[in-house]
């Protein structure tokens, strides 16, 4: 019935953007459906989504939302648990291709978790689709597997496996996972660090107290002279 | 600098004025088309932080969720409300990294039923009128106080003349000056971006616009108003204690040292204090009535511990980054923290020097009201270059009061071309840096750190430079 691919890019920096295809078999079935289109998105600690930034792709989609989502700190400093995102797309009618485009973003990564080549690695599973169709639908789409797909429990528990039939979108390629990695700090630069900018610091405020010095006896002198 | 002709050879302040309005209606009618086309967005992040704010204080639920939890927001919506008000007012605190007063979010407000740009023509409106006094201090403030050593006492029959000429060369180089804010590419990108900066300096204007004039209780005003809506601008308090104690002009030398502290602690400038001190705790005790602990806490205290581990000029971020504590710290520490590292962490390194030269400077150069823009110039430089978290916006703080400083400022050409060269050329070199790793993910931390200490000691210098250039 349908088929999905997902890729990120770019693939380096903070900012990727994830975007799902969703090919439709024949998109003639869904015209007068009234069938909607989910994708299930699972986000590693690493990988957040900006919901204030979402809701202005409400014309795309509507989202819910569970799990860690301050858009603040690192990595290392939110509890380690996957985020879960739930997507209800927008279907036009008759288009065999869907493109859904979802901003993600990176947090700093963990010092503990850095590789030999510094980076923070961390593995964003392709979304999950499906479809959920009245029990109404048309003999067609009656025909079609159905069956909620493994979702956790906290999603799963939005649908009603007995009141509509849910038809599951294959993945489409060799792999169902991309990887992104984000630039993590080297805890042996922390001495470098310390020393470097406490020593700058201290010259600079050094540097700018003589210089007040020679500027406030400017200041002085010349209040002086109106005075004298 | 030199002024002869120069009238002949400038547009007029209407000129420079219309040009800086079309600039930033363009930028902003550009504005809307680029984010409507590109991924990138052209509209800073924290424009749409306010907006949020401003729709969620606006639109209060749904249930009892988005409520101003002040405790005068609590009785005029409960079912005791005086005069059956029933009023209910949203929480702009909702919106989260919204960490402004609420006052940012009311005066937004028909961003959500006038027009979504709505705050960004506001922003452009206040820089133009930034703009205009900027003119009018120049104008009628500090360009006829300068003191001209070449000038020679005319003849009385051409007294009226050379008068008239004065006045024209002033009117033209404080255009020049001016212009030097309206047509900044840096101010008006960030207003037309959506930045609110342009509003404080609005007030911080107004508040030395007073001062300049002797209007201490309009100035006291004005700067409680500007410190609720950022706390920095409470250094220029400081700055202007020598001066209101000085009554305002040349000071003789004190005798004793209680008549040198007599000159900063009188009954004027308590009274300054006083009321500076009250418009802040009014409209601090206004918000929290209204909008409760998350006030205090997203506006001010957040502020006190803050941790800005991401990269931005500062070099506090890298050591912010590799020391942040982790969820779970006993057992996630990385790198635990040596009486050292306590030592470079605490104030004493950071806070330290930042307010020991901002308030110092403020008492030492505040005395006579002519020295007051170099005092808040330098107190505002010093307080951004060791703050542990500096973006753009923050230089757009010391910008504005430069247009007013360079009439005093005697520097020779080469000397200008380098602090300008510096002040750019250090941005530039850590911007080239920070965008491999924001963008293309590049682990360039330490350098981008080193390019942090470059700014900080560039900047510096810069100052010391612009210190030593100065003309009392």
């Amino acid at each position: 019935m349908a088929q999905l691919v997902s890729s990120i890019l770019p693939k380096e920096g903070y900012h990727p953007v994830s975007t799902t295809k969703v090919t439709l078999d024949r998109p003639e079935l869904l015209a007068d459906s009234k069938c909607s289109l989910y994708l299930y998105l699972r986000l590693p600690p690493l990988v957040f989504v900006d919901p204030y930034e979402l809701a202005h792709h409400e014309s795309f989609y509507t989202f819910r939302h569970w799990g860690p989502s301050n858009l603040e700190l690192p990595v290392s400093a939110v509890q380690q648990n996957n985020s879960h995102l739930l997507l209800d797309v927008t279907l036009s009618s008759n288009s065999h291709e869907i493109n859904v485009t979802l901003p993600l973003h990176l947090r700093y990564g963990d010092l503990s978790k850095r590789s030999p080549s510094g980076h923070h690695t961390a593995e964003l599973a392709w979304p999950t689709g499906f479809l959920k169709c009245p029990l109404s639908s048309s003999s067609a789409i009656r025909s079609l597997p159905s069956g909620l797909p493994h979702l956790p429990s906290e999603i799963s528990s939005l649908f009603d496996a007995a009141s509509a039939l849910f038809i599951p979108i294959s993945h489409s390629g060799p792999t169902a996972a991309d990887l992104v990695r984000v630039p993590t700090g080297a805890p042996g630069d922390l001495a470098y660090v310390e020393f470097g900018t406490a020593f700058t610091v201290l010259v600079a405020f050094c540097y700018l107290l003589r210089a007040s010095w020679l500027a406030a006896r400017g200041v002085r002198r010349a209040s002086m002279d109106k005075t004298d | 600098m030199k002024s002869a002709g120069l009238h002949h050879r400038l547009p007029s302040f209407h000129t420079i004025l219309l040009l800086s309005a079309a600039i930033r209606v363009a930028l902003i009618l550009y504005s809307e088309w680029h984010d409507a086309h590109s991924v990138v967005k052209y509209t800073d992040v924290d424009y749409r932080v306010f907006s949020d704010a401003a729709r969620f204080l606006l639109s209060p639920g749904p249930g009892d969720t988005n409520r101003a939890q002040g405790p005068l927001a609590r009785l005029l919506a409960g079912p005791n409300a005086p005069l059956g008000l029933n009023l209910t007012l949203g929480d702009p605190y909702t919106r989260e990294t919204y960490r402004y007063t609420p006052l940012l979010a009311l005066l937004l407000a028909p961003n959500a039923w006038l027009h979504p740009s709505f705050g960004k023509y506001l922003f452009a409106a206040c820089d133009i009128f930034n703009g205009i006094l900027i003119y009018r201090l120049l104008v009628s403030d500090i360009l006829p106080g300068i003191a001209r050593k070449d000038t020679k006492s005319p003849g009385k029959d051409k007294k009226g003349v050379e008068e008239g000429g004065r006045a024209r060369e002033h009117e033209a180089l404080a255009t020049l000056y001016s212009a030097i804010h309206l047509l900044n590419p840096l101010v008006f990108s960030i207003s037309t971006r959506g930045s609110s900066e342009s509003v404080l300096a609005l007030f911080v204007l107004l508040t030395l616009y007073a001062a300049l004039r002797a209007r201490w209780d309009a100035a006291a005003f004005m700067l409680g108003l500007s410190t609720h809506w950022k706390i920095y601008p409470l250094i220029y308090g400081v700055a202007c204690l020598g001066v209101i104690g000085g009554g305002g002009a040349a000071t003789k030398r004190p005798a004793t040292w209680r008549a040198y502290l007599g000159t900063w602690v009188n009954w004027r400038t308590v009274r300054f204090g006083a009321l500076s001190a009250g418009t802040f705790g009014l409209l601090g005790v206004g918000c929290y009535l209204i909008w409760g602990y998350p006030f205090l806490y997203e506006s001010y205290l957040y502020h006190i511990h803050r941790l800005d581990h991401r990269h931005n000029f500062s070099p506090y971020f890298y050591l912010t980054y590799l020391t942040y504590p982790a969820a779970d710290a006993p057992t996630h520490d990385v790198v635990p923290l040596t009486l050292w590292s306590r030592l470079v962490h605490s104030p004493l390194v950071s806070f330290g020097p930042q307010m020991g030269l901002a308030l110092g400077m403020g008492l030492v150069f505040g005395r006579r009201k002519q020295d007051l823009v170099f005092a808040w110039f330098t107190q505002t430089v010093v307080f951004v270059i060791f703050n542990k978290v500096c973006t753009s916006q923050y230089f757009l703080w010391y910008l504005l009061l430069l247009p007013l400083l360079l009439p005093r400022l005697e520097t020779t050409r080469r000397r200008a071309l380098a602090y300008l060269g510096v002040w750019i050329g250090t941005q530039a070199l850590w911007l080239s840096e920070a965008y491999k790793l924001e963008f293309l993910g590049r682990n360039v931390f330490f350098g981008l750190w080193v390019r942090g200490l470059v700014y900080v000691l560039g900047d510096a210098w810069v100052l010391g430079g612009i210190m030593g250039d100065y003309v009392p």
